[in-house]
């Protein structure tokens, strides 16, 4: 029987596995979930090696200009075209994954580590402190991610560094609901009650003993993480908040290109496909991690 | 009288709520590095001026009477006054958020129009290309983000088909259904992404119960059985899945309004925090913190009203 909590919001998975109800003969099953990853999987390669490997595959330096260049059509010398001031689109492109894939990243695996350790103690613990932190994630939530960011980068300034902190406040809250969840089911378990009867310290019972049981949990959770903070870093690009120019960031490369849509659309169009390719990655080892844990 | 109970139990939640945040956006916004007198003169202040603002502001008080003032502002429903507009914040949001409310409805009525046919079809066809096709667009949506999704429909739609116009807010209802297409449209494709995935699972749920078997060994078929049998009973689940989309939705909006220069609060809070706009800031995000908690109030009533199994704790 379902039944209304006060305000709990429940994190949801972002895409639901598909098991149990759709009763596929399991070899299909396995086979369409490793295809899921290996494209997966080979989508974030691609954007890993142009992170890693910019300096060798970019044609050219983002930010060198060249204006008598400016706004230049595609071709074989710049296959993206040309910027407002002559920079060549694709190796800003390229560049620009050391930026948005390199921050979100951090933001990311910055708040599934305070969110997991939070969850665990929180739902550990129990008592004025579960209370007290349950209520700060419902007022961290109950804000919109984006006016919180704003607030929090007008305190911490701007920059890269500011960015992933704000972004840590904003999307732990998520991890720790996770954890908090299953600690709570753990807790009243035998392992950890002779853990606990055994004399070891909480610090001790914490990592070793439910950690390991409810960290696939918040790695889980990750790749779909990633893609919001991706999506929050270029949109706040986009409003020419965040990252300054003249760093090549996706966010900000669309919204340099949308004074051109008619004449060079592909300004704007070019970036906005490298966000969406990511988030189809992502998603699609997401997907597969959750189909997963569904069978289990 | 136990939903009555209930009620005033979540609206005493919801106070407490919007006062944590209030504080703790009172606390944040000490805690910036300059003062408000700095931020408004910015570089070519003298000290005597930056003094002299900060002491008409009041900043120069000690903290606590300054919280009580702030404090005793907002339970008249004073949020301050915009450095930027030089008037009170209420008034700038008395303008500025229908517009924001209005792209919000749109949205989610959007999403209903779309959500439950594309689910009912996938549902129903389970496991055929057109469930398969259905259950692929969540993967591609999640990724778009809203302001190039917008991007892209003003290409297409406003630039080279010239159908909608190309941003900003027509008069009139059918001036505002026309200009608010595209913003609403927006946030649809990413939001229905989200819904469709979970409908169809519930859809597919209700279909093995007993009571469908029941309505089907009636001879109830086709369009019958789902919008009378199964529709009903499985647009639930979802709905409490809206209550926690609802606050991505006033995010996605807020970021939607500045791609299609649309006058709402999205807009005015992007322009406030270029220029330090505190008191706006933080209005804006309490106003906004305030609506999802009372959209989530009312859906939460609604579950149970629509939903008498739902028990209310």
């Amino acid at each position: 029987m379902t039944s209304v909590t006060d305000g709990e919001l429940q994190p949801q998975p972002l895409a639901a596995g598909d098991g149990g109800i759709d009763a596929a003969p399991d070899g299909a099953i396995r086979r369409r979930r490793s295809a899921k990853l290996i494209v997966g999987l080979g989508i974030l390669c691609v954007y890993v090696i142009m992170a890693v490997l910019a300096p060798v595959v970019a044609p050219y330096n983002p930010l060198a200009q060249q204006i008598p260049d400016a706004l230049a059509h595609p071709s074989l010398h710049h296959l993206l075209g040309t910027d407002q001031l002559g920079r060549d689109v694709l190796s800003r492109i390229i560049y620009g994954a050391r930026v948005d894939l390199v921050a979100a990243t951090a933001a990311s695996v910055g708040a599934c580590m305070v969110g997991t350790l939070i969850g665990l103690l929180t739902g550990y613990a129990g008592g004025w402190l579960d209370v007290a932190l349950t209520r700060v994630m419902d007022m961290v939530q109950t804000i919109p991610s984006f006016t919180l960011l704003l607030v929090l980068l007008l305190v911490l300034g701007p920059g890269a560094r500011s960015l992933v902190i704000a972004l840590i406040v904003t999307h732990w809250v998520v991890y720790a609901r996770l954890i908090r969840g299953s600690v709570l089911t753990l807790r009243s378990q035998d392992f950890i009650s002779a853990a606990w009867l055994a004399g070891l310290r909480v610090p001790r019972i914490l990592l070793r003993h439910l950690l390991p049981n409810v960290g696939r949990q918040a790695v889980t959770y990750l790749a779909s993480d990633i893609i919001l903070a991706v999506t929050a870093i270029a949109s706040l690009g986009y409003l020419g908040i965040g990252i300054q120019p003249p760093t090549a960031e996706w966010g900000s490369m669309i919204n340099d290109g949308q004074d051109f849509l008619s004449s060079n659309w592909w300004l704007s169009v070019a970036p906005g496909v490298v966000v969406v390719l990511l988030g189809l990655g992502l998603a699609l080892v997401s997907d597969s991690f959750n189909e997963r844990k569904d069978r289990l | 009288m136990a939903r009555l109970r209930y009620v005033g139990k979540r609206l005493l939640y919801v106070v407490l709520t919007l006062w944590g945040v209030s504080l703790l956006l009172f606390l944040l916004m000490h805690a910036l590095p300059s003062s408000p007198g700095q931020l408004m003169l910015g570089e070519g202040g003298t000290p005597d001026q930056v003094v002299a603002i900060n002491h008409a502001l009041g900043y120069d008080r000690p903290i606590v009477a300054q919280y009580l003032s702030y404090m005793g502002g907002l339970l008249h429903g004073d949020l301050g006054t915009s450095y930027l507009f030089q008037r009170p914040v209420s008034d700038e949001l008395r303008i500025a958020l229908p517009v924001t409310l209005k792209l919000a409805v749109y949205a989610l009525v959007l999403d209903v129009v779309v959500t439950i046919p594309l689910a009912t079809i996938a549902a129903m066809r389970k496991n055929k290309p057109v469930d398969h096709a259905i259950r692929a667009i969540p993967l591609v949506g999640i990724g778009m983000p809203p302001f190039w999704t917008g991007t892209i429909l003003l290409v297409i739609f406003a630039v080279a088909f010239k159908l909608f116009p190309a941003g900003g807010l027509e008069p009139g209802v059918g001036g505002n259904l026309r200009s608010l297409f595209l913003p609403a449209l927006t946030q649809t494709i990413v939001a229905s992404a989200i819904l469709t995935r979970s409908l169809r699972q519930s859809i597919l749920e209700v279909l093995q119960s007993d009571y469908i078997l029941t309505a089907r060994a009636k001879g109830v078929r086709g369009l019958r059985l789902v919008v009378g049998h199964v529709l009903p009973n499985a647009v639930v689940p979802t709905l409490s899945l809206l209550s926690v989309l609802f606050a991505g939705l006033i995010g996605g909006v807020l970021i939607t309004e500045s791609v299609f220069a649309l006058p709402g609060i999205g807009s005015m809070v992007v322009q406030a925090f270029q220029v330090y706009d505190i008191p706006l800031v933080s209005g804006i995000t309490l106003v906004t913190a305030a609506l999802i908690l009372v959209m989530n109030l009312l859906l939460d009533v609604m579950y149970t009203v629509l939903d008498p199994r739902v028990v209310l704790k």
